[in-house]
């Protein structure tokens, strides 16, 4: 499910882009699928539709969606070369919104970095087991 | 713009259904009550109808106006309608409400049409104003300032009502060639009477209607230009008043001053045209200290007086005898010369020539007692009598068209009086010359009609009586109206005179006044509208051929040579052209 | 044809010598849905019935569509929604008589459309709109405008009264709206957070003034919330400051302070909205 953050001072279009995108990477939207229409989407975020057909428009322009014969929008194949780029760029944004907070709050690197290997290696036992 | 309305009015109906429906049920009990035996109902319920009928202006006026104003208006505002057909709509929704209710009345009382026309003009009055004073209040009661507007709008108005009687007044008498004498009564009214009603039946409902149309436009300014842009309309109406109030009074003022003008100017002009009547001067045995009264007596056993003729005879043999050399007197022109019978409508015109129990002026003595004598067969008095009235008339210096008219005047009242018994009478041939004589004399000559003398006394009318005051004004705006329409009479009258005048022959003459009388002149002969022009053709044309017939018969001769379009039926004279014929209206008692 | 739906330049009313607009400038593009945010008394109801018509302004120029709307009433209400502050207006009519009654007036007017609107909204059809609830109230409303497709359209606070579900379902016919076809809304409301994801631009007025006046993306990457000390002299571009829990903070209009731009926090409409309207109110 796609959140929006007013307070964010991204706008709103942008928000559904990284939405979608985010939705793509998780596995939640597969190749082929479509997604929902613009209509739908506004009345479920309670935003301006033309917005939503902005965002659209966009993420047509880059080639992530495209639109078929029949109308709606679907999910274009992207190659995995894109997929690991975009996974990239999403790791780099998170870990960036993590580091603007950490700082913020005036905890030390070594503290984050200590604690990041901690729970990745807690990650992998639960994992394993 | 029909359609509009409709939808609108439907609108509203679905709005306040009840509430009509309700008022609707109300009128008709109320008119169902009328119909009951009345007995036993208390006295107010009989008033129910009347009372609801009079209030019903109130009532719709107001509230649909404060329909209007209220919290209705923004959806009113934003249906692509122009504001002005809004405004139109409602206020004709509530005019048609309060005509249907009031007309109720009607269908238990009887109105006479001018009841019904001040009535009419009244409710049209009242449903502006309240219609108007409810748009400027958003809430409260809005009849109440409408009421006390009526009260101030009454008052407004006091100076403009007898002004604007005057003229209606003088619209009768706009018919008369020449002056006009006093104000003819209604019917078995009063002289007082008479100046109330015609205020309350014509100047009050013109009035009340230009009111109502004047806030009625208000309303539509102030509505569409003002309320609906909700801009402030304490300053447009504050000014709209100061202008409406004193209005009717400067209107007065200025139509008077206007009127008066107009007057004095033309009279100038006519003074300059034509000699205004001058003083005269005549015999001196003219000024008869009693009057003509002492020439009549009492009928025994009656109201009604009959002439002396051996009284008048002697009279006619002095004026024979001395009149033109006796010591002559001066004469105003304002009185005696203008001492044509008192102005007199139909009736009494036909009661002076039938009964001849009217006295009034000098000329009646002569005509009733030549007839006295003719009744009573004495021809050779009947004729000195009738000399004895040339001379009168002849002795006056210096002669006018007033006195010619006088002139034409009696000989057709002489000739149409002949008793129908005495043409078989040779002894009425000396009668019958002298008047075939005095026809072929009488000429339209001095032709021109000119302003009488005109005195300006009565321009200022003021009283501090109130009706005083009221009957001065209405009395002098009816003389000043009346004079303006005595100018353009004259100017008529003195063209058809003279184009009658250049006639050579009796046909040109017939032709002429075919052009201006109907079918119908011969009954305008007598009346009081008697025109100069058919008047003169009457004597000329179809008197003097029907006294020479008359005579040719006493004489035992044949018929005379008649002109081409006269002809005989019956021995009476029928002129082809005109269709008018010979008429005597004498009818004897003995028959 | 010129790209703006609604201009009002230096409008100024006022009432009885108190100002009511003072120098109002405000200017609505096409296909734009537009909030007017303002407090009580602010002029928000003014301004909506000077754009409408209803009222006329002392002074300045207004242009819907670029027509007057006093001068050129009927031809701008032919093309003009307005849907004033809930006042029961047509109690005594069921909607059916309702749509019957501006389907006379509006040449547009679809039947069609209204009636399938009716049922979108479940809305009863043959009921007087007097016993309708506040929520079906304001759908009714909706429909009169959406179904003659009104190129403009104002609604001069619609939500007002309304409880959360009739709130949700007005807006979504808001939505519904806005995606069937191109027209230009004008929404004044109190409620902010729910109208904050439907427009596009937004003004805000108080005293009479428009404080800011324009796309709301572009407001809210304009103003920030930048923690400071208690003491601090006066930030350029500040606009105010207040205290949350012994906290100070300024907020700051980073368009004249650049260095401040990517400091501090963004904040969302209504905290935007609270921070220019008490800087300027008593």
């Amino acid at each position: 499910m796609i959140h929006l953050d007013m307070a964010s001072g991204v706008p709103v279009y942008l928000q559904i882009m990284a939405g979608i995108r985010a939705e793509r990477l998780s596995g939640h939207y597969r190749t082929g699928d479509r997604i929902p229409p613009v209509r739908e989407l506004a009345l479920a975020l309670r935003i301006n539709p033309n917005t939503v057909a902005k965002a659209y428009r966009c993420l047509q322009e880059e080639g992530f969606l495209e639109s078929r014969p029949g109308g709606g929008n679907y999910i274009t194949a992207l190659p995995d070369m894109d997929e690991s780029a975009e996974r990239e760029t999403r790791l780099s944004e998170l870990l960036d919104s993590l580091l603007r907070e950490t700082d913020a709050l005036r905890i030390p690197r070594s503290q984050v970095e200590a604690m990041l290997k901690q729970k990745l290696q807690n990650r992998e036992d639960n994992h394993v087991s | 713009m029909f359609r509009d309305a409709l939808t609108l009015w439907q609108l509203e109906w679905k709005r306040c259904k009840w509430l009509w429906t309700g008022v609707i049920v109300l009128m008709a009990a109320g008119q169902a009550m009328l119909k009951l035996p009345q007995e036993n109902m208390p006295g107010f319920l009989k008033w129910c109808p009347l009372g609801l009928a009079f209030l019903s202006p109130l009532f719709f006026s107001g509230a649909i106006a404060s329909i209007l104003v209220r919290n209705r208006l923004p959806i009113l505002l934003t249906l692509p309608v122009k504001s002005r057909r809004i405004y139109w709509i409602y206020y004709f929704g509530a005019l048609i409400l309060c005509f249907l209710f009031a007309s109720t009345l009607c269908l238990t009382q009887v109105f006479s049409f001018v009841d019904l026309l001040l009535g009419v003009s009244l409710l049209f009055l009242i449903h502006s104003v309240v219609f108007w004073s409810a748009l400027l209040h958003r809430d409260g009661n809005t009849a109440v300032p409408g009421l006390l507007m009526l009260f101030v709008l009454y008052f407004a108005a006091y100076p403009l009502i007898p002004f604007l009687s005057g003229f209606f007044l003088a619209l009768p008498l706009s018919q008369i060639p020449w002056e006009s004498g006093g104000l003819p009564a209604f019917p078995g009214f009063s002289s007082s009477l008479t100046w109330k009603m015609v205020d309350w039946y014509f100047s009050i409902p013109v009035i009340a209607m230009v009111f109502g149309i004047v806030f009625t436009f208000s309303g539509a300014l102030l509505w569409s230009g003002k309320i609906c842009s909700g801009r402030n309309i304490h300053r447009p109406v504050v000014l709209f008043l100061l202008l409406l109030l004193p209005a009717p009074f400067l209107l007065t003022l200025g139509g008077y001053a206007a009127l008066t003008g107009m007057e004095w100017v033309f009279h100038r002009h006519w003074e300059k045209r034509f000699p205004v009547q001058r003083d005269s001067s005549c015999p001196e045995f003219y000024k008869n200290g009693s009057g003509h009264h002492s020439f009549y007596r009492r009928i025994k056993g009656s109201e009604r007086t009959e002439v002396i003729p051996e009284k008048v005879l002697e009279y006619s043999r002095r004026i024979t005898r001395e009149g033109q050399n006796a010591k002559r007197i001066s004469i105003p022109s304002s009185k005696s010369l203008l001492n044509i019978p008192e102005w007199m409508n139909k009736q009494e015109w036909e009661k002076y020539l039938f009964s001849f129990g009217f006295c009034s002026g000098y000329d009646s003595i002569f005509l009733e007692g030549s007839l006295a004598c003719l009744n009573r067969k004495q021809w050779g008095e009947a004729e000195e009598i009738l000399r004895g009235y040339w001379d009168y008339l002849n002795f006056i210096e210096p002669q006018n068209f007033y006195i010619n008219r006088r002139r034409m005047f009696f000989l057709f009242l002489e000739l149409i009086s002949i008793p129908p018994s005495s043409l078989e009478d040779p002894g009425m041939l000396p009668v019958l010359r002298t008047l075939l004589k005095e026809l072929e004399r009488f000429s339209l000559i001095p032709a021109d009609l000119s302003p009488p003398y005109r005195s300006f006394s009565d321009l200022f009318p003021f009283s501090w009586e109130q009706d005083k005051l009221n009957q001065r004004i209405r009395s002098s705006s009816r003389s000043r109206f009346t004079n303006l329409f005595i100018y353009s009479a004259l100017v008529k009258g003195n063209r058809e005179i003279r184009k009658a005048a250049e006639c050579r022959t009796e046909e040109e003459l017939a032709r002429f006044v075919k052009t201006l009388s109907g079918p119908n002149a011969l009954s305008g002969l007598l009346s009081v509208r008697a025109h100069h022009v058919t008047g003169c053709y009457y004597l000329k044309v179809l008197g003097i051929a029907q006294l020479k017939y008359w005579i040719a018969a006493l004489e035992g001769k044949k018929a005379p040579e008649l002109p081409a379009h006269l002809t005989i039926r019956n021995g009476i004279v029928h002129d082809e052209i005109t269709g008018l014929y010979f008429k005597l209206y004498f009818k004897e008692r003995t028959r | 044809m010129s790209e703006i739906a609604i201009e009002m330049k230096n409008v100024c009313k006022h009432y009885s010598g108190h100002r009511v607009l003072e120098d109002f400038s405000l200017s609505v593009p096409k296909g734009a849905v537009y909030a007017l945010l303002g407090n009580n008394g602010a002029g928000k109801s003014t301004s909506i019935r000077i754009m409408t018509g209803q009222l006329a302004a002392d002074s300045g120029t207004v242009a819907v569509l670029g027509l007057d709307p006093l001068k050129n009433a009927v031809a701008l209400r032919l093309r003009m929604g307005y849907v004033p502050e809930t006042e029961r207006l047509f109690d005594f009519l069921t909607p059916t008589e309702l749509f019957g009654f501006l389907n006379h007036f509006f040449p547009d007017w679809s039947m069609e459309r209204a009636t399938e609107l009716l049922g979108e909204f479940h809305l009863p059809p043959d009921r007087k709109i007097g016993s309708f609830s506040r929520g079906m109230y304001a759908k009714t409303a909706l429909i009169t405008v959406m179904a003659r497709k009104a190129e403009v359209v104002i609604f001069d606070d619609p939500v007002l009264g309304l409880d959360t579900v009739s709130r949700a379902d007005f807006m979504d016919g808001l939505i519904r709206s806005i995606q069937e076809y191109e027209h230009t809304i004008l929404v004044s409301s109190h409620l902010i957070p729910e109208i904050e994801g439907i427009c596009d631009h937004a003004g805000i007025l108080a005293e009479g003034k428009l404080l800011y006046s324009g796309e709301t993306e572009q407001l809210k990457a304009r103003f920030r919330r930048i923690r400071i000390a208690g003491e601090d002299g006066l930030l350029c571009g500040e606009i105010c400051r207040k205290s949350i829990a012994g906290e100070s903070y300024a907020v700051v209009d980073v368009s004249e302070n650049i260095e401040l731009q990517e400091k501090g926090e963004t904040m969302n409409l209504e905290e935007i909205f609270l921070a220019l309207t008490r800087a300027v109110g008593p």
